[in-house]
């Protein structure tokens, strides 16, 4: 299930909040949300969810081993972080990339074996990350293993973040799994995130991804080049208000539900370099290869470009099992060595708004060879970017397009940008001083939250139209 | 300052701070009551009201509740058939289809310049280019349901093959799922389009030379076999030939070139009747529908009258005819797009009973041949979206007009939805008019001709169709088609016409037929004349309309 459905909002959650508040011990509560984020999960997976509890299952047995070796003295911890390895890597292995690596086995050696067909469950690149950060954790001694198998299935199946994460470590929930308090602000600012993600999606990433999937078409090269920039644009705009948009429901949710996850975006496209733009984007990936893998490996003390090597290869490849995502992965990788050995210092040194421009300029490039997964149709939209084959530079569908989406365009780049938070800023410091003030901006607060999850909920009800009329002639 | 002063002024702040924290709790206890709260009645209205089947606007069935098997269950379609069920039936689901346009404009989310798939056919001035077979793909996006065409020659070769098993649901099935996917159609433009000063949609032309000789190429065939019956072709400009924005030329073809091609490619037998100029000539009267894709009857009109002066006939002036007028029209257009603009310019539909005149019509199944009840030139009863379907009924049906101008003349008119809208002018000219929809008819034709005796012919096809793959199929399957193949039984065929096809592994609803077929039912008498299918139609209870003459 996504969080953006119909069902979700007004039949999964209320009944999803009614049996958990009325359940009234923590392990109670613990039992109704676990259920509920297995039917979750299963509504999409109803096969793969028995891959989640296997999966959970062995992490929680490697956690329990660690800490029984510690205590008595006896066998070897490291075996528990081998077999969480080798048992989550596998499992993310053969169903993400195995088709993958038989194929280009194939392409090289000409050989025919046959490539497997799995269906890529639903979060299984999230979940094997999580639980792999627990195993190690407890092996690092930065947590106390799990002795309650629900509390720990909880922590894997949670239905906020298991989708599409943000990756929680186990650390930060550690706490709040067992014991958690819901205060009623925590829960009126969760439900407001929810409500806002929801319309950053709805509103803002279905309408621009509308626009990009237009400009942007898998038959065909951009027919000028005005449509092939504003494509990628739109795409642009349209996975950051699609990710954060979900990364905020997850957050919102948590709260409501009394857990406090990281916060995994703050505003990228406001960076001034590729090395500020990943500590921007999808902080809690960045974050997990920072400490799982490149820190281990030996960090900036030791040969630091190889582990940067290493550290963007996977980062590309964990986007998915494809050269595309590869590519973009070392591209970025091969900024932000840059970036290390001159680039940073150079950048300082410029105005702030060729920074700007700069980094701009090669997020955009890079989520053009993010969009195409084909290298051919890559080739021809980036050609086309700079005017290669003498297309126009603009055509009339892409004018029209933008002019007649102006306002949307625009209230989107203000928003990809810290406007809101600034005036949430300012208006709670003038709220501290009045009471009238803040009775006025309470109750306009509540109307648009109301008005967002109405909107956004019509519109959810526009997108199934799908009209079955073939002219008859 | 005095250290009182500033005791007070402290114990002011913690004051403030403290009413300030009372405040937040209260508004954060009022706040989430109130939005839970209309999520709830939400919930709440969404469980309960009744959820609607269809949609009218955009003529399809909605997503029904899946069927529970384990197969389903384990493949994870169960599941989500719940959740596109939940959504599709949405109650009031029409009226927040159409909020939901509403706002998006208000928020300046445009819809988009072309709907469907869009690929440049001309140069710059609008000429078409040398290679025009465009094949229209759907994008990810487009809804409308694709279907290659391998599928349809293979389908179409099964009921070859298997003859005696023809039925009406086949040939149904094949004509719509064939859809738009095949169709020259190029996509549809509403954005700067105008037609007699109000906002309008067309259909951009793709064109398909290959095609277009192909028609030509089967016209001849008949005109051949026919002998002495007059055979004559009428191709008709659609409204895109002459309203679409300059600006956008580049994305259709020229009808007029497509219409010149094919009638260069038909023998010197055939009499080629040319609407275009007279078309052209009254642009500026309403001769399209703006907000369908269909001519208006004073198109028709036009139309007709090129005909009448190609068979040296006389024909009234539009103003002997009685003119009535439909309120509130919104075409197919609106529906494909939901392109507010479009809702927003509802049309006055004009349509025009002929003079001096007295005619019967009766209608009879295409499978069968059985008669029908109900058969009427004009049913007037129609409103809104359907006032288009108003012409003779239903497609699906096949018509018989005896009139009162006893001349000797018999005409077959062959057409697709554009020949409705004429067909009833023809009532002053000719003593018999049958008319016959190529996308349904299951008979041979030209044993038909033959047998009723008929004088005349008439193919009258738009440019679209005319350039149309499946459309010239099915002409093509008429000329050849064995005589009384249609042999199926009678209950079978009520059920495929109105509930027709499978597109996409999906049911879908053509409500326009099943409005019209809905309520009838066959008496027994009807179903025993199944077993005697023969060409020339029973005659039985007829219904007479005399029209009133000026």
């Amino acid at each position: 299930m996504v969080f953006s459905n119909l069902i979700f909002i007004y039949v999964f959650l209320p009944l999803c909040l009614v049996f958990y508040y009325s359940a009234r011990s923590a392990k109670l509560r613990n039992l109704v949300l676990a259920l509920f984020s297995l039917a979750f999960y299963a509504w999409g997976e109803p096969v793969w969810v028995l891959l989640l509890i296997f999966s959970a299952a062995v992490d929680y047995f490697n956690g329990l081993f660690i800490e029984k070796c510690r205590i008595r003295k006896r066998g070897n911890p490291v075996l528990g972080v081998v077999c969480s390895l080798v048992v989550n890597l596998g499992i993310l292995f053969v169903f993400k990339y195995s088709a993958f690596f038989i194929h280009q086995i194939n392409l090289l050696t000409g050989l025919s074996l046959r490539e497997p067909t799995f269906s890529l469950p639903i979060g299984i690149s999230f979940y094997t990350f999580q639980t792999i950060s627990y195993t190690v954790d407890v092996y690092r001694g930065k947590v106390k293993a799990q002795h309650s198998f629900l509390s720990f299935l909880l922590y894997v199946s949670m239905f906020f973040q298991l989708v599409a994460g943000p990756i929680v470590r186990y650390e930060s929930v550690a706490a709040e799994i067992d014991e958690r308090r819901t205060t009623a602000a925590d829960f009126n600012s969760g439900l407001i995130r929810f409500i806002c993600g929801l319309g950053k999606k709805v509103i803002i990433a279905n309408t621009v991804g509308q626009l990009a999937a237009n400009s942007l078409t898998f038959e065909k090269a951009p027919t000028s080049v005005a449509a092939a920039w504003f494509g990628v644009a739109m795409f642009t705009l349209q996975i950051y208000f699609d990710f954060s948009g979900y990364s905020d429901m997850a957050i919102g949710l948590g709260k409501m539900f009394g857990f406090h996850f990281p916060e995994n975006f703050n505003y990228p496209y406001i960076s001034h370099s590729a090395t500020e733009f990943w500590r921007r984007w999808h902080i809690s990936l960045g974050s997990f290869f920072r400490d799982y893998v490149y820190i281990p490996l030996g960090g900036n003390r030791k040969h630091q470009i190889l582990n940067l090597a290493i550290v963007w290869f996977l980062t590309g490849l964990w986007h998915g099992a494809s050269w595309n995502f590869i590519i973009w992965g070392m591209g970025f990788g091969v900024l932000i060595i840059l970036e290390k050995l001159f680039m940073l210092k150079v950048l300082d040194k410029l105005p702030k708004f060729f920074s700007h421009i700069y980094a701009l300029f090669f997020i955009l490039i890079g989520w053009a060879v993010f969009y195409f997964t084909d290298l051919g149709q890559l080739g021809s939209c980036l050609g086309a970017m700079f005017g290669a084959g003498g297309i126009p530079l603009y055509d009339e569908v892409t004018k029209s397009a933008l002019l007649s989406n102006l306002y949307l365009i625009i209230a989107a780049a203000v928003l990809s940008m810290p406007v809101s938070r600034l005036l949430n800023e300012e208006v709670q410091h003038i709220e501290r001083k009045s009471g009238g003030v803040f009775a006025v901006s309470s109750v306009i607060r509540t109307v648009l939250c109301i008005a967002l999850l109405a909107v956004s909920s019509v519109m959810l009800v526009g997108q199934t139209y799908n009209p079955f009329l073939y002219f008859r002639f | 300052m005095s250290s009182k002063d500033k005791g007070s002024s402290l114990e002011k702040r913690i004051e403030a701070a403290k009413a300030y924290k009372k405040n937040v709790k209260l508004y954060n206890k009022i706040s989430i009551a109130v939005i839970l709260g209309v999520i709830a009645t939400a919930a709440v209205l969404l469980a309960v009201l009744p959820r609607p089947k269809t949609s009218e606007l955009e003529k399809r069935e909605l997503a029904p509740m899946p069927e529970f098997s384990a197969k389903a269950l384990f493949s994870g379609e169960y599941f989500s058939g719940i959740a596109e069920h939940f959504s599709d039936t949405v109650p009031f689901r029409e009226q927040l289809v159409v909020l939901n346009s509403r706002m998006k404009k208000a928020m300046g989310i445009s819809s988009p310049t072309f709907y469907g798939t869009v690929d440049i056919v001309a140069d710059d001035e609008g000429n078409s280019l040398e290679e025009t077979p465009v094949q229209t793909e759907p994008a990810q996006t487009e809804p409308v349901p694709q279907q290659t065409d391998v599928t349809v020659s293979e389908k179409t070769q099964e009921n070859d093959n298997a003859a005696t098993e023809t039925s009406a649901a086949s040939e149904t099935t094949e004509s719509e799922t064939t859809g738009i996917a095949d169709f020259s159609n190029n996509g549809i433009v509403v954005d700067g389009v105008k037609m007699y000063g109000e906002d309008a949609g067309v259909m951009l032309f793709g064109g398909n030379k290959k095609q277009g000789a192909r028609y030509a190429e089967i016209i001849n065939k008949y005109k051949a076999s026919l002998g002495n019956v007059n055979v004559y072709n009428m191709v008709v400009p659609t409204s895109v030939e002459f309203y679409l924005p300059k600006k956008y030329s580049k994305y259709s073809s020229s009808e007029k070139e497509s219409i010149d091609y094919i009638y260069s490619c038909l023998s010197p037998d055939v009499t080629p009747i040319d609407a275009y100029s007279k078309l052209a000539e009254h642009t500026d009267e309403y001769i399209y529908l703006r907000t369908d894709h269909h001519w208006s009857p004073l198109g028709a009109y036009y139309a007709y009258t090129a005909f009448c002066e190609a068979l040296g006939m006389e024909y009234h002036p539009i103003t002997d005819y009685t003119e009535k007028v439909k309120e509130g029209f919104v075409g197919s257009l609106y529906g494909y797009t939901n392109d507010i603009t479009l809702a927003n310019a509802p049309e006055q539909f004009h349509y025009f009973l002929p003079p001096d005149v007295t005619y019967s019509v009766q209608t009879y199944y295409y499978d069968t041949l059985a008669p029908k009840n109900g058969g009427a030139l004009f049913h007037e009863y129609v409103e809104g979206a359907n006032c288009y379907g108003m012409f003779l009924g239903a497609d699906a049906i096949h018509t018989k007009i005896t009139t009162s101008a006893k001349n000797g003349r018999k005409i077959v008119v062959f057409k697709e939805s554009y020949g409705n809208a004429f067909v009833p002018f023809l009532v002053n000219n000719f003593e018999e008019i049958y008319v016959i929809d190529i996308r349904y008819f299951g008979t041979n034709a030209v044993d038909y001709i033959k047998k009723i005796g008929a004088t005349d012919v008439l193919f009258i096809d738009n440019c679209f169709a005319a350039n149309t793959s499946s459309l010239i199929k099915h002409i093509e399957d008429l000329y050849s088609s064995p005589t009384g193949s249609v042999v199926t039984t009678v209950t079978e065929t009520e059920t495929t016409l109105s509930e027709t096809t499978a597109s996409g592994g999906k049911k879908k609803k053509d409500k326009k037929t099943t409005e019209q077929t809905i309520d009838e039912k066959k008496t027994t008498a009807q179903k025993d004349e199944q077993t005697a299918v023969t060409t020339a139609p029973p005659k039985t209870e007829t219904e007479s309309v005399t029209a009133t003459g000026n």
